[in-house]
């Protein structure tokens, strides 16, 4: 069942309406902890209902929306806006204002985050891995080299969603329909079911358009969707929920915070010999995919750096602020961050560059590490830096910036430089725990009047997804991309598509259009028109966690990235100015350059933009804070020049969050090398980078 | 709730009666208009988004700004009053050809923004054009392709000015 013709747009939901469609506004909590509380009931006026988790026991729902998540608070508020009730009524105005003056007594508790100890009941997610002889401190042969120890901070950040959050219930005669912008329809599917106790066959979602979502929608819009349908339930109604843009910017998912701790034994070479790593990722008050941040993170941590003993504690740990979750790799930012950032140092430690550094501990094809895992393929790391050196004219740069910094004391009074580069990858692991949530299904129909109408249950994030799509479709069956079109199914039953996370997704799905293009190839001039050949695939992670690390095969399905930043600060003001950004890739086969470089210089800002601005602080957010919000104006955005490597795969790889792995990484570097110190942290603003200068 | 009363105004060339309420804005009567308006998007009711820009008598306004009894009298014109002209054809040309893919939400804003500039400045430079889109934010587009489309719309638009022929 196909709700869109070829050529249709997705619906943009902040303009969907229906016929008597009410409205509903979340009554939300005002304190951030209270183990006990109560909402008031009061008058409201004709048209207007207050809905409260008892009255959805009463009509026999379910109060959990996933994995332990409550829908609505009940026994213990976990955050300050956590959703309490709803307010449903014709005018969306008047339910605001309504939700904002239920009363509700609490018996608050004072809510507490530590990074160093937390109570068992607050870990959401724990991973211990222990490889090699852990239980040896220092190993043989270097006992006298001193463990080196970094602790480096990410903060808390937006994701810039091009629509507030919001979802539609409709009733279509037996069905309920619900309009949802979501990276995994198929969650929005079944968590109502589970809400409702229907059977999914009885829901259907249309989806409507995503826009830029950088992770952020995986899990969170079908809270909202079930919201929508418990109030389209109770009221017999169609019910929209359409936060304001400031309830969103307070209340929607940001990214976790992270606090990574890394000590590190070497040799005079700066060859690891042992790494004890301790992570703890802040997740909110809930995230359902807490694990999968976790084992994300986590193995960013392990990475591409070969060390025959590693030691890492990591925990997911929760606290009394609104969910916090992925941006852009799942959780893999911390880790790439934390990791480079410490090898930085290293070369610093051992008088090399960091280069040099990397180059010595990197991993090497037909090499076994972390455990139990084969590299398979070679790692082009040299060929990647000796292309980005050449393009940045970084040595000589390098070496400038050294030089001015080490023996003109004076450049610390006005414009100082640095320039730096960080070497990252993406792989196509992006759910480790659970494997079904990587499956994916396509279906390509050649028409009589030879268009093709590509469909897929899968979320189309991004303009550029169908375009690479289209170009795919048309250098197979040699037609124009003018005649292909892309279609967004609604989700019904029997479908069981995966979450667009991480632009594997997106090349998940061309592999599967690739694959429906050849089979219309070869019916095409046998059989009648139209054609229709349906495809579907199950990405199994290469890698799996086993007692002692990891086992598998790593990084044939990875693609590289190398990054070099220049940049300058303002040493009176602490403004930070990036120059220019130079990216080498090596993403096997280009499907379209345009596009594809496109993709990486808008996903460069977005990742320089959790380098540049002010973190979110989930704590001191409220209704002013989105009008307070800093922007990356236009004009400090710098020159970004990407070159594509040469390369012998012949598999399209995904690109869209390898910024994400390196540019946060490359920018500490830069700005490490012009201060001559280490910050500890992302973001740097210029206050930070003042006080720290300062303390120094 | 605040009285009410009625305005006349040119809406893509058409005079508009409409009857509005004192705290009414310009934003929500032309998203209520029959048929409504589909190119404004006002989400953020602050002027942060530009999601809800018209032109109000040749001036580039945040309609979710203008108090909807300003409008009185008033020529607006949106996307849709535009969208049959050569200027607009040229600014989807510069967007197709300079790769550039702006999203559902932010298309419309961002076209008519270039279309107001380029109708101001023949042929704008580097930061008049990054001054001038800083008004929608959005951050769907990479900013090269976005300011190449820009020149290349400013191109197509002055050779058909001025009959040149195309490269």
């Amino acid at each position: 069942m196909s709700s869109m013709k070829p050529g249709e747009q997705l619906p943009i939901l902040t303009l969907l309406e229906v016929r008597d469609m009410l409205f509903a506004s979340t009554i939300r909590s005002t304190v951030a902890y209270a183990k006990e509380f109560s909402v008031q009931r009061s008058q409201l006026p004709f048209g207007y209902r207050m809905i409260l988790p008892e009255d959805m026991v009463k009509d026999g729902m379910s109060l959990e929306f996933s994995d332990g998540i409550p829908l609505f608070a009940t026994d213990t508020i976990r955050y300050r806006g956590e959703p309490l009730g709803l307010i449903v009524g014709p005018d969306p105005v008047l339910c605001d204002n309504l939700s904002l003056n239920v009363k509700v007594a609490y018996r608050e508790s004072e809510p507490n985050f530590s990074w160093t100890t937390f109570p068992s009941s607050r870990i959401a997610a724990r991973k211990r891995i222990r490889i090699g002889k852990t239980e040896v401190s220092t190993p043989k042969g270097i006992s006298d080299q001193q463990w080196e120890t970094t602790t480096h901070w990410t903060g808390s950040f937006d994701h810039e969603y091009s629509e507030p959050s919001s979802a539609l219930a409709v009733w279509e005669y037996d069905k309920l329909v619900i309009y949802c912008a979501s990276q995994w329809p198929n969650h929005v599917r079944s968590s109502i079911s589970e809400v409702l106790k229907v059977p999914q066959k009885d829901i259907l979602i249309r989806p409507t358009d995503l826009g830029q979502s950088i992770e952020g929608r995986i899990w969170f819009p079908s809270l909202i969707a079930c919201h929508a349908a418990c109030a389209a339930r109770l009221c017999n109604k169609p019910v929209k929920i359409l936060y304001t843009r400031g309830e969103d910017y307070c209340f929607a998912p940001k990214q976790a915070r992270s606090c990574i701790s890394i000590s590190s034994l070497s040799d005079q070479q700066g060859r690891l010999a042992s790494l004890d790593i301790r992570l703890v990722i802040n997740i909110g008050a809930y995230n359902p995919l807490a694990e999968e941040l976790l084992d994300h993170a986590v193995l960013s941590l392990l990475g591409i750096y070969a060390c025959p003993v590693v030691s890492i504690d990591a925990f997911a740990v929760q606290s009394n602020v609104i969910p916090l979750g992925a941006l852009g790799n799942l959780g893999s930012i911390h880790g790439f961050f934390a990791l480079d950032a410490h090898l930085n140092h290293l070369a610093r430690k051992c008088q090399k560059s960091p280069a040099e550094i990397k180059a010595i501990n990197m991993i090497a094809k037909g090499m076994t590490v972390h455990g139990d895992v084969q590299v398979s393929s070679v790692i082009p790391f040299s060929k990647i830096q000796q292309k980005l050196e050449i393009m940045a004219d970084f040595q000589r740069k390098h070496a400038s910036y050294e030089v001015i910094r080490k023996r003109d004391p004076a450049s610390r009074k006005g414009i100082i430089r640095g320039i730096a580069g960080s070497f990252g990858y993406l792989t196509g692991d992006a759910f480790l725990n659970i494997p079904e949530k990587n499956r994916y299904s396509v279906e390509v129909q050649l028409e009589k009047d030879l268009t093709i109408v590509i469909k897929t249950e899968a979320a189309i994030s991004s303009e550029n997804a169908r375009l690479m799509w289209k170009k795919t479709v048309s250098e197979i069956l040699s037609l124009p991309e003018r005649s292909i079109h892309v279609i967004q199914e609604s989700v019904h039953s029997n479908s069981r598509c995966g979450p667009m996370v991480v632009s594997r997704g997106v090349f998940a799905i061309n592999k599967l259009i690739e694959r429906s293009c050849r089979a219309l190839q070869k019916k095409r001039f046998r059989e009648t028109l139209p054609l229709t050949v349906k495809s579907q695939m199950q990405c199994n992670p290469s890698i799996q966690w086993t007692e002692d690390g990891l086992s598998g095969k790593a990084f044939d399905a990875a693609s590289w990235c190398g990054t070099i930043i220049e940049l300058e600060v303002d040493a009176i003001t602490g403004q930070v100015k990036p120059l220019t950004i130079w990216m080498a890739v090596d993403a096997g086969r280009i499907i379209n350059k345009p596009v594809a470089e496109s993709s990486l210089r808008a996903q460069a800002v977005n990742a320089l933009r959790l380098c540049l601005l002010d973190d979110v602080v989930p704590e001191t957010l409220d209704s002013s804070s989105y009008l307070a919000k800093k922007r990356l104006p236009f004009n400090e955005i710098p020159d970004i020049v990407i070159e594509f490597m040469d390369s012998d795969r012949t598999s399209a790889l995904g690109i869209g969050e390898l910024p994400f792995a390196t540019i946060p990484s490359a920018y500490y570097g830069a700005l490490s090398q012009a201060l001559g110190l280490n910050l500890p942290s992302i973001p740097a603003s210029p206050h930070d980078v003042m006080r720290i200068w300062e303390a120094t | 709730m605040g009285g009410h009363m009625t305005i006349t105004f040119q809406l893509n060339g058409i005079t508009k009666n409409v009857k509005i309420r004192s705290g009414d804005r310009l934003s929500t009567i032309l998203t209520q208009e029959h048929p409504p308006i589909k190119s404004l998007i006002p989400d953020c009711l602050s002027g942060h988004c530009g999601k809800c820009l018209v032109i109000m008598d040749k001036r580039l306004v945040y309609s979710c700004l203008v108090p909807a009894f300003r409008a009185r009298d008033a020529e607006i014109t949106t996307i849709e009053g535009l969208s049959d002209s050569d200027d607009i054809r040229d600014i989807q040309k510069g967007f197709q050809e300079a790769h550039c893919h702006p999203c559902n939400f932010c298309k419309n804003a961002k076209t008519l923004v270039i279309w107001d500039l380029l109708n101001r400045i023949a042929l704008p430079n580097e930061s008049q054009i990054e001054e001038s889109l800083s008004v929608v934010s959005c951050s769907c587009t990479d900013p090269v392709s976005l300011k190449k489309a820009v020149f290349l719309a400013a191109d197509l638009k002055n050779r058909r000015k001025y009959h040149r022929a195309d490269k």
